[in-house]
């Protein structure tokens, strides 16, 4: 129910262990670069401070643990643009006075206007925290003055610099980023992945264990190597769509049809973050600081115009898979782009 | 779980708690009523978060305990409208994830869910609860609560300071222009000193369910909920996180004038002369001298009235102005047949004896600085 | 320009190495439509009378600029492409009198990087042109070519050999929508400049050179904000303000409708927005921004406008003395402005939900006046030499519906408007009223609240202001600097009822408020005066404090939409509305009253 964020597990642990010395301090800022783990972090500290057994690694059994879960904890008050699919945070989330229309999921002063309901903590999230605009984030100043003990204001944000200085300064900054490529592949190896397999996915995920896992689940290995294969013309472009579909892998969706559709969109993002790769090699990058550096290299010869092509197919792609056509289709006129064999194929019809 | 009960009884159980479960929320579960049947009797638990009540029915007969969460709604007006022709019983029932009300020949199948996903709702401790008169509480409730902020923003003056001090419950309001103070002797004694800021929406929660005046009903000031338990029901609020002005200094101990007045007519004089008065002048002037009350107010835009009363008087002449609608408030809930006024200049707090145990306090307002 | 180098015949030099690192480096190009600024731009610097602009695709695919300009030699046009040269600047000195557009060097070059794009250019007096290209960051020679005389730019497939920013662009309606944007504000702001305007071939914008400012806006955003411009006209030193303000009725969701011009340049800039925001406050509901088309004009040593590589903010050298200056001007203007809300504005809303809709052009019968009624000039001496034809089938006008339907003439008959009913109450809010040319709606909240304001004022001039006394003083902390901007203003804000005491160095006490007040909150209280004491560009004076706050307090302190009023109220209400004048719109800027004229009840029956 709960994910311990690879990385980020120590810091968390660190809260926690301040929290039972009752040390904790009252505010925190989680800033890191995007992508890294932040809000999981987040919510898993929060659900190890409301925790029965708590403040500890959460349970994910007791009463407190399911009510986070499931959305109904009273003690916990999130504000996430992100799922509240919102641009800006408006003053009215944090301040009751407010002139603006009341939400309807209330204010954040509202909720600590009254006394906690269970237990002895009670969290704020506010996700993305660089979103509150101006007014916001002077209401939201009051409030980090001096809250209640065991009150806990958690801010997520990857653009700190957006936020006041007066809020930035009233908070315990916690930073996470990503790691080193040799780490991210200590951390794939330590959770049983093969040491060549972690390697790769390592410099792949371009440091990030928590991608490289996605990576993994997706079948990203044998999906490369087919790519490659393609390219070096091992592989009929049509020959190589139809083994995509073969491969093992995991896919976001419901549907077997969204599944597919998840399937077909990760290859193509594949194939365009190869063709970025390219480019940056062509411009005289360092293979070594590129996710894909060494996989890119046999685009190289294709000369910049032809690729241009190849790119403008796969985002027409891209396109069709958002429009919702075919996948397959549309994945088999990927790999003739990517192939660089749109004409042979037109020939061949 | 499975259990047998009168329908009379799960009706207005169900009725009661339902009046404070809201039908949508931003935490769904709430939106459910809890029932947990144990031994012999059948609880229901019912919350908005803000306030809780959990009710009892007693003498069910209870084939296997359990708890289960129900869409709270739809229960409700189920057995609402059950006809009298099903007879007086209802069974209920869990089955797999759902669960059954039935009674006669009809029944209703609703989806349940976890119960772990249901707020913790506090239980009534008995151990260091306070009895009271319920008709002394509403007193109190009634005698204070007009003088409750309402503006956004202030939310410890929003709420109603109830204390249990020197063998006294008292409650006390205040907007920060006003402040009204009522307490009653406690039966029992050595209790406290405890203290809790009730908001208005428990207080008139508690009010509600008060329905029998001579009931003695028991308080319980937890840290962070104020309960109350009558006989069938326990009903929870939560306490407003705050400080509460300091108001002791604010009534003043000893004064220079006094003067006392038959209620009634001070009522009619203020009412007669608050007529010309607008909202951009407030003020109605009060000058007291030998046993005689003037009364003056006048508008920019509408023009002035005086009114003239006899009323006892020791103390200096002098004036000093109110906002009328304030002294209004407080004269209605006077029970005696005159009212005092105690004040020492026209800068000064004003402060009324409404009643036995009963101050009122009124900051006066000045035109010149 | 006194630097020798002015003299030299290639017009566009290299910048010396000291200029450059004085220009902040920065990408200039990161769409289509920063394309069009930087063209058009520089077809403005070269003296055009007329720009063509030509897009394919949303410019994506072509951005063409075709000027009238002066045009470019063979010297200029071979190094047009080279980063940092520019005919504009020679030395730093030249820093100091940017009074020309873009400055900055290396803005043709950086699209030649990014795109296959052609220069070609014949001066007025040269017998033929030259062209030149640069694809992808590759310069080609200059060769002689025919053309018109001035210069043609071309630019074509924007980024489409590096995919990477090709991927940052979006549709092609959206990077039109952005050109239009950056059109629109350059067409307002060179008023003497023809602008035509294709996509795809089709036209899309067309302004003669010969237009005005107003004709301008009219051409772009219609006549109903054009007819509602007020002018504006205001100098302080060397600085001068002209421009247009739209009533605060314009007011929109966005500012794309907020233009500034700065010595013929358009930029957006953050302390030039503030003091629109500030004009209009009052005045403009919360929320909605301001429609103004304003000039400033000034020695360009007084201002820095390399800020940043955008180009879009400056740096005045006297900001706060600008800012005053800003803001009351635009208030004095504002001052002559129609606030009334006129019945056409209301019937449009109609429109929009389908409750009313506009008549059908050329759907009109016999009996119903024709379109020459609207002609009756009543002012003109011998009137009665209309053409017959004009006025047939015309029911009967009125007298005294005469003034109000001819064009421009004022209303004569609120003179003797004796404010009396009969009244029609419609859901204890609004009143209606007639007028001997139409009726209005009277908002009883809306104007009892600016009358309340008005009569506050003269309640503060009387000295009469009634002070609540607090029980307890309320505490309310503060930063230092916030106590000591207050600590400046206690003794004002004590004369309208505002009692505050510094309460150590880092709160203030709270003793009584205005009784007026009905609702309390004196931290937000404090914290309103604290933001109007620092946020003001100057420091400000007592009078500005007592403005502000009796803005905000007095719609708190009015009656409420709901109240009953009998006529005598209605009556008094309204001879205090005259008494107080300015009564248009309440403290917040909503409207206080809608007119519908006889002519507005016309079109809502098709008569029109």
């Amino acid at each position: 129910m709960f994910v311990e964020p690879l990385v980020h597990g120590d810091t968390v642990r660190r809260l926690w262990r301040a929290a039972q010395l009752s040390r904790l301090p009252h505010a925190l800022l989680f800033e890191g670069p995007e992508g890294v783990g932040k809000s999981l972090a987040a919510r898993w500290f929060v659900a190890g401070l409301l925790c029965a057994e708590g403040p500890g690694e959460p349970c994910g059994v007791c009463g407190p643990c399911k009510r986070l879960a499931s959305g109904n904890h009273p003690d916990f008050f999130a504000i996430d643009p992100v799922a509240e699919n919102v641009e800006q945070i408006p003053v009215a989330r944090i301040s009751a006075r407010s002139k603006g229309d009341v939400p309807p999921e209330g204010s954040l002063e509202e909720f600590l206007g009254l006394c906690p309901m269970e237990g002895s903590w009670r969290c704020v999230l506010v996700r993305m925290s660089h979103r509150m605009n101006t007014s916001a984030q002077n209401a939201l100043l009051k409030t980090l003055e001096e809250p209640r003990p065991g009150t806990v204001l958690l801010l997520e944000t990857n653009l700190a610099a957006r936020l006041l200085p007066t809020i930035r300064s009233r908070c315990i900054r916690i930073r996470m980023g990503g790691l080193p490529v040799e780490e991210a592949h200590a951390i794939l190896a330590e959770r049983g992945l093969e040491a060549g397999e972690a390697e790769l996915l390592a410099r792949w995920s371009g440091g990030s264990p928590g991608r490289a896992l996605v990576f993994q689940r997706r079948g990203v290995i044998p999906l490369v190597r087919t790519l490659e294969a393609a390219l070096s013309g091992k592989l009929a472009p049509l020959r190589a769509a139809a083994h995509i579909w073969d491969l093992e892998g995991e896919f976001p969706g419901k549907t077997p049809a969204a599944k597919a559709r998840g399937r077909a969109r990760f290859a193509l993002d594949l194939m365009l973050d190869l063709l970025a790769d390219a480019e940056k090699l062509d411009a005289g990058i360092d293979p070594l600081r590129l996710p894909f550096g060494e996989v890119a290299r046999p685009l190289l010869p294709r000369g910049i115009e032809a690729r241009r092509r190849t790119l403008e197919a796969l985002l027409a792609c891209r396109s069709d898979i958002d429009r919702n056509l075919a996948p397959e289709g549309v994945l088999e006129r990927s790999l003739l782009a990517w192939a660089g064999a749109e004409r042979r194929a037109r020939v061949s019809h | 779980m499975k259990i047998l009960c009168e329908r009379e009884k799960l009706r207005e159980a169900l009725a009661v708690t339902t009046s404070v479960i809201p039908s949508k929320s931003t935490r769904p579960a709430v939106e459910n009523v809890s029932m947990i049947a144990t031994g012999d009797a059948l609880e229901l638990i019912g919350t908005d978060l803000d306030v809780a009540i959990r009710y009892r029915i007693e003498d069910v007969k209870t084939d296997e305990p359990g708890s289960v969460l129900v869409p709270a709604r739809v229960a409700a007006d189920f057995v609402r409208d059950l006809p009298a022709a099903n007879g007086a019983t209802v069974t209920m029932r869990t089955h797999g994830d759902n669960f059954i009300i039935e009674s006669g020949e009809d029944s209703c199948e609703l989806s349940t869910i976890d119960p772990d996903e249901y707020p913790d709702v506090a239980s009534f401790d008995e151990a260091d609860s306070v009895p009271v008169m319920a008709a002394t509480f509403t007193r109190l409730v009634s005698r204070t609560g007009f003088a409750a902020a309402r503006e956004a923003g202030r939310y410890a003056m929003h709420g109603i300071l109830t204390q249990c001090e020197n063998d006294e419950l008292k409650l006390v309001a205040t907007d920060g222009r006003r402040l009204a103070i009522a307490s009653a002797a406690l039966e029992a004694d050595g209790v406290g000193p405890l203290q809790a800021i009730v908001p208005p929406k428990g207080m008139h929660l508690f009010c509600k369910v008060l329905d029998d005046p001579t009931e003695r009903v028991r308080l319980q000031f937890g840290d962070s909920q104020f309960c109350l338990k009558t006989s069938k029901a326990e009903v929870f609020a939560r306490l407003i996180d705050g400080e509460f002005p300091r108001y002791d200094a604010v009534v003043p101990a000893s004064t220079e004038n006094r003067m006392d007045a038959d209620t009634a007519t001070l009522t009619q004089k203020l009412k007669l002369v608050a007529n010309v008065t607008s909202p951009d002048t407030r003020a109605v002037r009060m000058s007291l001298d030998k046993g005689q009350l003037t009364i003056f107010g006048r508008s920019l835009s509408t023009g002035e009235a005086t009114a003239h009363m006899n009323v006892e008087f020791e103390g200096s002449p002098g004036m000093i102005s109110f906002n009328p609608d304030y002294l209004l408030d407080g004269l209605k809930n006077c029970e005696g047949d005159t009212v005092c006024l105690e004040f020492n200049d026209k800068a000064s707090p004003g402060k009324f004896t409404l009643g036995e145990n009963y101050v009122y306090v009124v900051m006066p307002i000045t035109v010149d600085i | 320009m006194s630097n020798p180098e002015t003299r030299h015949p290639t017009r566009i030099a290299e910048l010396s190495e000291r200029v450059r690192n004085q220009i902040a480096a920065g990408e200039v190009v990161e769409r289509p439509a920063s394309v069009v600024k930087e063209l058009v731009e520089n077809a403005l610097d070269a003296g055009a009378s007329h720009v063509q602009v030509d897009l394919e695709e949303g410019g994506i695919r072509l951005v063409r600029v075709v000027d009238d300009g002066e045009g470019m030699g063979e010297g200029d046009l071979a190094l047009a492409f080279t980063p940092h040269a520019t005919s504009k600047l020679r030395d730093t000195e030249d820093l100091e009198h940017i009074a020309s557009l873009g400055f900055r060097g290396e803005a043709l070059a950086s699209i030649g990087a990014v795109s296959a794009a052609s220069i070609l250019s014949r001066p007025r007096d040269a017998p033929t042109g030259h062209r030149i290209e640069d694809l992808w960051g590759a310069v080609g020679e200059v060769r002689e070519a025919g053309g018109p005389k001035g210069t043609t730019v071309e630019v074509k497939d924007l980024f489409a050999r590096l995919p990477a920013r090709r991927r940052f662009l979006k549709r092609p309606s959206t990077e039109l929508a952005r050109c239009l944007d950056i059109l629109q504000r350059l067409v307002v702001a060179h008023v003497g400049v023809g602008f035509t305007v294709t996509h795809g071939g089709k036209r899309v914008l067309d302004v003669e050179a010969s237009m005005d400012r107003r004709e301008r806006v009219r051409r772009l955003f219609g006549a109903d904000l054009a007819d509602a411009l007020q002018p504006v006209d205001a100098e302080d030193g060397g600085t001068r303000l002209t421009g247009l303000l739209a009533p605060p009725r314009f007011g929109r969701s966005d500012t794309t409708r907020q233009m500034w011009f700065l010595n013929g340049r358009p930029l957006r800039d953050r302390v030039l927005l503030r003091a629109l925001k500030e004009g209009y406050r009052g005045l403009s509901v919360e929320n909605r921004q301001p429609v103004a088309f304003l000039e400033l004009s000034m020695d360009p040593s007084r201002v820095d406008v390399n800020v940043s590589p955008t180009k879009s903010d400056v740096r005045f050298h006297e900001g706060r003395r600008m800012f005053g200056f800003l803001v009351s001007s635009i208030r004095a203007a504002l001052a002559e402005a129609d606030l009334a809300t006129p019945g056409e504005t209301m019937l449009r809303g109609l429109e929009r939900r389908g409750a009313w809709s506009a008549p059908e052009q050329g759907v009109r019968q016999p009996y119903l006046p024709n379109p020459g009624a609207r002609r009756i000039d009543s002012a003109r001496p011998g009137g009665d030499e209309l053409r017959v034809e004009e006025v047939r089938g015309a029911p009967f006008v009125p007298e005294n519906l005469a003034p109000i339907i001819a064009d421009g003439e004022p209303v004569t008959w609120e003179r003797s408007d004796d404010l009396s009913g009969p009244y029609l109450r419609v859901d204890r809010t609004y009143i209606l009223r007639a007028l001997p040319d139409g009726f209005e709606i009277i908002d009883q909240h809306a104007l009892h609240e600016r009358v309340t304001f008005e009569e506050w004022k003269a309640q503060l001039a009387a000295g009469r202001i009634e002070i609540q006394r607090l029980l307890v003083p309320e505490i309310v902390e503060l930063a230092r600097s916030e106590v000591e901007a207050l600590a400046e203003h206690m003794d004002g804000l004590g004369e309208i009822g505002v009692l505050l005491e510094s309460f150590g160095r880092n709160s203030v006490a709270l003793h009584g408020v205005p009784a007026l007040l009905r609702h309390l909150d004196p931290p937000g209280l404090v914290r309103d005066l604290v933001h109007l004491a620092s946020s003001h560009g100057k420091p400000p004076t007592a009078a500005d404090l007592l403005g502000e706050v009796l803005h905000s307090m007095s719609c708190r302190s009015s009656f409420m939409a709901g109240d009953e009023l009998s006529d005598a109220d209605i009556e008094a209400l309204l001879v205090r509305a005259r008494e107080v004048g300015g009564a248009k719109t309440c403290p917040h800027g909503r409207p206080t009253r809608v007119r519908f004229t006889g002519m507005d009840l016309e079109k809502a029956f098709h008569r029109r």
